[in-house]
């Protein structure tokens, strides 16, 4: 990035991602991600077996990581894209609600 | 109440009796007894990521939950051929009392067809394990989303 002030100075996520993907690289962890640039990028910075990504069914990754969450002793974790969670708003006071296991 | 305890707990202890371990629900009246889901198509995500890790699941709502839910069933469930057990309670059929309720009705069965879902009725408590165990059967043989339509003569216990 260059050096100037302002907007170019802020994470992007490309960066946002490499920065959590030691995080991810894990065999003890599942990711789930959205379609999309996203999943093109988490893939860029190196594909795992636990990585899955969803295909098409925007706004569903939140819920797929909660039934996932809902089945398994650990927490998964889920990369979603903002278009995705705005078709899946309902979806932010029901994975509280649930209390998956942590 | 005019729901019927008897046969919500018929049902409830068919689905325990699959080893059904996570149910997603959204509550309407003739489900009060069966259960408690913000919005219907989230079910459809939450039984893909049990089955993916080899939990069973079922969804429980009524036909306009179903009807709000088709993109999440045609992008995620027949997508990815998940075996889906969905419980629709079928508003607005024979006997309906509430005139919003029969708009829903005239289509819920042909959606179903047109979406290519296999659904049967349960009307008989009688009938209601056996076919709840076929149902969770199939959806597993064939890899596809299979409906049960709890009706009113099962859900509804007419006052004189």
């Amino acid at each position: 990035m260059s050096g100037t002030a302002g907007a170019d100075e802020r994470m992007r996520r490309d960066g946002a991602l490499a920065a959590v993907y030691p995080a991810l690289a894990r065999d003890d962890v599942v990711v789930v991600t959205i379609m999309g640039t996203v999943a093109v990028e988490l893939y860029q910075l190196g594909h795992r077996p636990n990585f899955f990504y969803l295909e098409h069914a925007m706004g569903l990754a939140s819920s797929l990581g909660l039934g996932i969450a809902l089945s398994l002793p650990s927490n998964p974790v889920v990369v979603d894209g903002d278009g995705s969670l705005l078709m899946n708003l309902a979806r932010s006071p029901l994975s509280p609600a649930t209390t998956p296991p942590t | 109440m005019p729901v019927s305890v008897a046969n919500s707990k018929v049902v409830y202890e068919a689905l325990k009796a699959v080893d059904v371990r996570i149910m997603s629900a959204l509550p309407e009246t003739w489900l009060v007894h069966l259960l408690h889901q913000a919005e219907e198509e989230e079910g459809v995500g939450i039984s893909a990521g049990a089955h993916f890790v080899g939990v069973k699941s079922a969804m429980l709502m009524q036909n306009h939950g179903f009807l709000a839910s088709v993109n999440g069933i045609v992008s995620f469930a027949l997508l990815y051929k998940i075996p889906l057990l969905m419980l629709v309670s079928f508003r607005g059929d024979l006997g309906e009392r509430d005139p919003w309720q029969t708009q829903g009705s005239l289509v819920t069965l042909p959606v179903f067809r047109a979406l290519g879902i296999p659904h049967y009725p349960l009307s008989d408590p009688a009938t209601v394990p056996r076919t709840i165990r076929q149902a969770q059967q199939l959806a597993e043989s064939a890899l596809t989303p299979v409906a049960l339509l709890l009706t009113r003569d099962l859900m509804w216990e007419e006052t004189a």
